[in-house]
């Protein structure tokens, strides 16, 4: 027998999954029961239009408007919006910031973003291998220009420090060794262009250079290694990068702080079925819907935004009027809130939780409201936040909270 | 444990001062000066020392950098009693305060057990804690015992860790002339009525961030009037300390400020990119020190600058260098004996690539808290040495 889901339960599993949602949807998920509304949610993404472009390669504050907008659009009107809050979250974890990665187009931003949604549900390993191979992390992080001679081991650092194992898992040695596995994993441009002639439209894809690869033998822990997928292989296999990565999505999608057994059970399930997997096991637990856990997940920014747009009826990401400047101003805004889309702080991602809501940042949110005087007919709190009761509840703690 | 153990462990306990701090000792953490302030800097992304304070009188340095060196004729040379090293090029604005005996230039600075991770020896520096189990920061230790809530500012987005206490976290203000609410009077009434109602859990803390944002839009309200005697570069640094200025005039009452400038992680094509951050820096703490002379406030603040880490000797294949171990500490003001608080670094004896640490960072944190009047032994956990800056 199909298990039944209450309508708040429902408002609880909608805002958590997708961020985004209105009164008829959660009424949907009801008629359905549980585990068909969960298999409703977590359906394979519908792909997200390409993107073109008609600035030129070193417009870059252009192209990165431009992204924005059309990463958020997709979130409001794709039929599957659970993906794009997975996408996120991978986007905070492999991190790629445009800015800081000169030799990238918004292009290669927006593929790596189509990479991350193709392999958002699979199994981890598939998912690290194809980052490993994204011509955005290899320019973003260095190891596209890495070589033999003087491995840059700004990527093999971080690949265990922050996107498997975390620290305390692996030794300086096994840093500057998979450094070497790595040399040779590169980058280049089908068209053979470079620098200023290059189209912006066309993205880098990835290339295996063996005159910058050292092809010696290496020790990488304890194991005898010789290339960079020996080392995806061993940290796919480290039942450390599942505690990690499953902390991480209990941290994103139930609570700031999982308790340990959960912690445990996610990792289990994230090693021997995938991400889907995992939040289908999440989403279908009875804890998930205990009022310990109901709102206690401070939104991100874009997942502010996302929600609110949503909850007013608007397709399109645009704050006041849409007077030209409206995607310069959507930016102004993500910066002052402390998340700006394709442009993580630092390769660590964002800190999240109370973090989002320090004075300036929350005092941006609260301004924010104002733009959305005047639509208070459209306005439909209900799946946004927890004892929404008219347009004024905005302003109630709960808004900020999935 | 046999009981003389026992009490030979707890009399040590007393004796380290880590039982409740007395009467006594609270009364004298409140007395703590209003005068000097202490801004703290912290470049996040680990500036490379070798490119900004040079050794270019060793022709190892040129061999271990053969793309990315600074070239001799450029170093701005500080003779002697800077051990015959110099400074980078954009640092040009430093130069009269080095003159004058107003720059401590503090080299490989680190501590034991070097990490090369940013966020791990980030999360080092800014708990004062090398072992890494201290949850708090130095400065949230040390703002745990003061009563007033604007103590300390963060001018910026999210406050850090270094400002985070038990009690107390330091308010972020990220400017000046944007920190002020904006809302339709029916939408702030019911505002003011939901922040009344307490609440359980997340939604409690939420209100608590709201009301703390109301305390801190009056404080700040009032200094907006306040401005800069002097112009500042325009970037974000520039920005900050513009602002960290327009507080000290309008009497906000903070001993300390901190903020942060980022950028420094130059893995690839290093040379223009530091080059940039340095001109920045160096800019910027000239016009603000300007800025305080006419406010006449110049004596009173120390500013102090810090990297989690410098960078490896030799340079890769990217025409960057990889993360270090010790990095180079800057501490400017009037109130500050200038010189070189350390030698040249040894080229030929490295640790695994890298400069070794020669001073420990908790030795001028000490000397900056000794500035502040603060109990640096309660604040470091142990007693260091404050370096004789001050």
């Amino acid at each position: 027998m199909a298990r039944t889901l209450s309508y708040l339960d429902a408002t609880h599993l909608l805002r958590r999954a997708t961020a985004r949602g209105r009164k008829e949807e959660a009424q949907q998920l009801v008629d359905v029961g549980l585990e068909a509304a969960v298999d409703s949610l977590l359906q394979d993404p519908a792909t997200a239009v390409p993107y073109h472009t008609e600035v030129t390669i070193t417009e870059r504050y252009e192209q990165h408007k431009e992204i924005a907008n059309l990463w958020l659009s997709h979130w409001l009107t794709t039929p599957t919006p659970a993906a794009e809050r997975l996408v996120l979250f991978w986007h905070g974890h492999f991190t790629s910031q445009f800015n800081e990665s000169m030799g990238a187009s918004a292009s290669d931003a927006w593929t790596q973003f189509a990479t991350f949604r193709s392999q958002a549900y699979g199994p981890f390993s598939d998912l690290l291998k194809a980052v490993a191979q994204n011509p955005m992390m290899l320019l973003y992080l260095n190891n596209a220009e890495s070589r033999k001679e003087h491995p840059n081991e700004n990527w093999a650092r971080e690949l265990m420090e922050l996107y498997t194992l975390s620290p305390g898992f692996y030794s300086e040695k096994d840093v500057q060794e998979s450094a070497r596995a790595f040399t040779g994993w590169s980058t280049r441009l089908a068209s053979g262009k470079r620098g200023y002639q290059r189209d912006p439209n066309e993205p880098f894809v990835y290339f295996f250079n063996p005159r910058w690869h050292d092809s010696g033998p290496k020790t990488f822990m304890g194991r005898q290694i010789q290339n960079g997928d020996d080392v995806l292989d061993i940290l796919s296999n480290h039942p450390q990068t599942y505690l990690f990565v499953g902390h991480k999505l209990l941290v994103n999608y139930l609570t700031p702080q999982p308790p340990q057994a959960m912690v445990q059970e996610a990792a289990r399930v994230l090693q021997s079925g995938g991400t889907r997997e995992t939040l289908r096991w999440l989403f279908t637990r009875d804890e998930f819907y205990s009022p310990q856990y109901r709102s206690t997940v401070v939104k991100s920014p874009i997942e502010y935004l996302v929600g609110l747009f949503y909850a007013a009826g608007q397709n399109q990401p645009l704050i006041g009027k849409d007077d030209g400047k409206a995607s310069a101003r959507l930016l102004g805004i993500f910066t002052a809130m402390g998340q700006i889309p394709f442009e993580p702080p630092t390769v660590k991602g964002w800190d999240g939780d109370m973090n989002w809501l320090d004075e300036s940042r929350l005092l941006t949110r609260l301004n924010l409201v104002s733009a959305f005087a005047g639509k208070e007919n459209q306005l439909d709190l209900s799946v946004f936040m927890d004892g929404a009761n008219g347009p004024l509840a905005l302003v109630k703690p709960e808004a900020q909270l999935l | 444990m046999d009981r003389r153990d026992f009490i030979k462990k707890s009399l040590l306990t007393l004796a380290l001062g880590q039982a409740a701090p007395s009467l006594l000792s609270r009364t004298a953490l409140a007395a703590q000066s209003k005068d000097k302030i202490l801004v703290v800097v912290n470049m996040f992304g680990g500036n490379d020392q070798l490119n900004t304070l040079v050794p270019f009188r060793n022709d190892l340095y040129y061999h271990n950098r053969p793309s990315i060196a600074i070239a001799k004729d450029t170093v701005l040379d500080l003779g002697q009693n800077g051990q015959y090293l110099g400074l980078h090029p954009q640092l040009r604005p430093l130069m009269s305060m080095w003159d004058a005996g107003e720059l401590a230039l503090i080299p490989q600075v680190g501590y034991p057990n070097p990490n090369r991770s940013h966020f791990v020896s980030t999360s080092i520096w800014h708990t004062a804690d090398p072992t890494h189990h201290e949850p708090t920061g130095w400065l949230g230790r040390w703002s745990d015992g003061q009563t007033d809530p604007f103590c300390d500012t963060f001018v910026g987005g999210a406050t850090p860790q270094a400002l985070q206490g038990v009690h107390h976290t330091a308010p972020a203000i990220q400017s000046v002339d944007g920190f002020t609410i904006r809302m339709p009077r029916p939408l702030e009434d019911a505002m003011n009525a939901e922040m009344g109602q307490t609440r359980q859990g997340k939604a409690e803390e939420v209100r608590q961030a709201m009301l703390s944002l109301r305390g801190a839009l009056n404080k700040i309200g009032q200094i907006r009037t306040y401005t800069n005697k002097v112009q500042y570069p325009d970037n974000a640094f520039g920005k900050s300390l513009a602002d960290v200025a327009r507080m000290i005039a309008g009497g906000l009452g903070s001993s300390v400020y901190y903020t942060t400038v980022g950028g420094w992680d130059t893995h690839a094509a290093q040379q223009p990119r530091q080059a940039e951050l340095l001109g920045y820096l160096a800019q910027t703490l000239s016009a603000f020190r300007a800025d305080l002379k006419a406010l006449g406030r110049d004596k009173d603040v120390l500013i102090m600058a810090f990297s989690e880490f410098g960078r490896r000797v030799q340079e890769n294949a990217s025409h960057g260098t990889d993360h270090g171990k010790g990095g180079l500490m800057l501490v400017l003001g009037s109130g500050v004996k200038g010189g070189m608080y350390g030698s040249e670094p040894d080229l030929e004896n490295l640790d695994d690539g890298d400069l070794k640490y020669q001073t420990d960072f908790r030795n001028v944190y000490s000397a900056s808290l000794e500035w502040i009047q603060a109990d640096t032994k309660r604040v470091l956990g142990q007693d260091f040495k404050p370096l004789g800056l001050v």
